[in-house]
């Protein structure tokens, strides 16, 4: 999650990246309704300038993702800003997956969907009648998917459920908080710098898309040809560098972080990316690998947070949760 | 030595092996009038019936009533004399409630009044809090956000926030969630320099101007960008459950998810909403007749909605401790 002045305009209205032109339709007067100046929620917790630039900040979010134009516009810079925003998901990434020159680690991510109810601590719990929980979340992992004209295929069934694209942290990771937002920053004469979104505003449809802020990326001025190609973040490793071989399975197997490790290792995905993918942040990730369990939050998220990682490196769930539960019985 | 610098205790959520152990509930909420006691023996109710072996505890310090709402006498054991060392165990100052599964232990009457127990005192209750022999312990809290409301509501491994459609339970709700959040934090954080900053956010004006826990991870990931990181997951394994009372009109309805999505967007804290409880002249006058509305049996829209959240909790029970997923306690 982040402070609203660093969201994107999918984050500020809690959408999902290709979401409908109906679901933005809901989440914008939802937005609206919650925080409109005079709304009972919020008056006890923005000041009314906060309140005003939200607002605005929704209007604008609104204006540009309600124009298709606009809004393709707006979505190739996200993916150059962010690239594994946009990437597809991982039935047809090639990234997580072994390099066609690595034969023998072939298993590949496979047609694992990453479930929705994988996402959140309370896994089990009934479907939220409201956007799935932002922990763990591979919210709407699936459905990142690059953006193109094409309407979303599997889109959110109902527009309540369009998932947050917010960042739990693993991504967040390396974005000086304090430093402008991801998404470019505004030029800085402007008067509300890093408070606003690229210009991909109606009035300037042509401006040159702003300098990329947090992180390196190709110059802007190389974006609107590029845009259709994956972005970097989902290509997959140079192939001749082939990851290390796929450890064993058998019943002789200890499942713990060390296996963790060495399959990740196996698929070709590092810390990073796996954070990216999975929306787990890499802090516990990294205590997970390394079967540092003091560090992390109450078991049930951790099982939620399995599962999850289960799915995704093709393991068998109930295993390795039984052996992280061994592992904090073991340690006390 | 009371100084609260030494963390003499684990919060159950640090650390939490994977033996049998009790889950605990507390349900809190800032303002004072709005329905915790009232949830808190219905939801006991509710869940003892689901076959759970339930112990409420009035942990009111100051104020404790919930043996009224459970239409109760005054309980001739109480928490004091645990405390007071009268009680050895504190399993032996649990009283029967009349509800098959449901025990009580009472709000101390003496040495709590002013709610000002010492440090070592509190300690010693939350630990052994943990201990009771028993499926679930669910405690019911004062208003207010003192460091005792507080630190007893950590305890929890779900914690409940109340509120009611008013302006003023609402701004009470959110101060109790932000400083439950910075208390949490405070707990964990065992190097001294950030822990001088987590005291700072919880001033109103203070040096940094923290004013939410964005501000607070902003200024701890310049210091510390691994900390940052660690920060921001403790913020999302943070998740009160929020219960909304006292719902009048069609409007009301809609602010449990408003709520949630506004605390999302200002605190970046994930609420995890589990429904509204109508306000419903029978309520009250089941209190006047010092009866629990779910012990009197019946039907009405009111009960079938603590019977919602209650059912809510228990999915949460369960999740936490399979075992308990047949109810059977034991
Ligand atoms: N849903 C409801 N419908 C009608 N009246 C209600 C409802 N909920 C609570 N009340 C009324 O509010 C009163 C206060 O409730 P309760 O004692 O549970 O609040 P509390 O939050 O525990 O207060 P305190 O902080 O003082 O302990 C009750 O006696 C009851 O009359
Ligand atoms: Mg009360």
């Amino acid at each position: 999650m982040k402070d609203f002045r660093e969201q994107n305009y999918y984050e500020l209205l809690e959408l999902a990246p290709h979401a409908s032109q109906q679901e933005l339709e809901v989440a914008y007067q939802r937005a609206r309704r919650i925080f409109s100046p005079g709304s009972v929620v919020t008056y006890a917790l923005f000041q009314p300038e906060e309140l005003a630039l939200l607002s605005r900040r929704i209007e604008e979010a609104y204006r540009t993702l309600s124009n298709l134009e606009h809004r393709k516009r707006y979505d190739e810079e996200l993916s150059k800003l962010d690239g594994t925003l946009w990437e597809p998901p991982p039935e047809d990434a090639p990234a997580p997956g072994p390099s066609p020159a690595c034969p023998e680690a072939a298993a590949g991510p496979g047609a694992a969907p990453a479930p929705a109810d994988a996402a959140a601590p309370h896994a089990s719990s009934p479907p939220p009648k409201e956007e799935p929980a932002a922990p763990a979340g591979v919210e709407g992992l699936p459905l990142f998917q690059r953006p193109s004209s094409q309407p979303p295929a599997d889109g959110p069934a109902q527009p309540g459920s369009a998932p947050a694209l917010s960042e739990p942290g693993g991504g967040t990771a390396a974005v000086e908080p304090s430093a402008p937002a991801r998404v470019a920053p505004e030029p800085a004469a402007q008067a509300h710098p890093a408070s606003l979104p690229p210009a991909v505003a109606p009035t300037a449809p042509e401006a040159p898309p702003p300098a990329a802020g947090a992180q390196p990326g190709p110059p802007p001025s190389a974006a609107p040809t590029q845009s259709s190609a994956p972005p970097a973040a989902s290509q997959p490793p140079p192939a001749g560098q082939c990851p290390p071989p796929m450890p064993e399975l058998d019943e002789r197997t200890v499942y713990d972080g060390r296996l963790l490790r060495q399959v990740r290792e196996a698929r070709g995905l590092d810390l990073e990316r796996l954070a990216n993918l999975t929306k787990i942040n890499i802090f516990y990730l990294r205590r997970m690998e390394e079967n540092d369990l003091s560090q992390l939050p109450a078991p049930v998220y951790v099982r939620g947070y399995l599962r999850l990682l289960a799915r995704l490196l093709k393991l068998d769930a109930d295993k390795l949760i039984a052996g992280f539960d061994a592992l904090a019985a073991a340690k006390g | 030595m009371e100084s609260e610098n030494q963390s003499a205790f684990d919060f159950p959520w640090m650390r939490r092996g994977s033996g049998r152990r009790t889950v605990v509930l507390a349900v809190g909420g800032g303002k004072g009038g709005i329905g915790k006691t009232l949830l808190t023996a219905n939801l006991g109710i509710a869940l003892a019936r689901s076959a759970l072996k339930v112990v409420l505890v009035d942990a009111d310090l100051g104020g404790s009533n919930l043996h009224t709402c459970l239409g109760m006498e005054l309980p001739e054991v109480n928490l004091s004399d645990f405390v007071g060392r009268r009680a050895e165990r504190i399993e032996d100052t649990i009283t029967e409630t009349g509800v098959e599964g449901l025990g009580l232990i009472s709000g101390a009457q003496d040495f709590l009044g002013s709610a000002n127990i010492k440090y070592t005192q509190k300690m010693r209750i939350l630990r052994t809090i943990l201990t009771i022999d028993t499926d679930v312990v669910l405690m019911d809290l004062g208003s207010g956000t003192s460091f005792n409301v507080l630190d007893f509501f950590l305890l929890a491994d779900y914690g409940l926030v109340m509120m009611v459609p008013e302006p003023t339970s609402l701004e009470n709700s959110y101060r109790f969630i932000k400083s439950a959040f910075y208390r949490s934090l405070r707990h964990r954080e065992k190097s001294e320099p950030f822990r001088k900053v987590i005291e700072e956010a919880m001033e109103q004006r203070n040096e940094h101007h923290i004013r939410t826990p964005y501000d607070l991870i902003r200024v701890v990931s310049r210091m510390d960008p691994e900390r940052g990181d660690m920060y921001r997951a403790w913020m999302l394994a943070f998740r009160p459950l929020l219960v909304i009372n006292q719902v009048r009109s069609k409007d009301d309805e809609e602010l449990g998810p408003a709520v949630r999505a506004a605390c999302r967007k200002y605190f970046g804290i994930d609420l995890d909403y589990l429904g509204h409880i109508a306000y419903d002249d029978s309520v009250w006058r089941a209190v006047r007749r010092r009866t629990a509305l779910l012990a009197e049996g019946g039907e009405s829209a009111t009960i079938s909605s603590v019977w919602g959240i209650a059912n809510q909790v228990l999915e949460r029970i369960r999740e936490l401790e399979p075992r308990l997923a047949q109810g059977a306690a034991g």
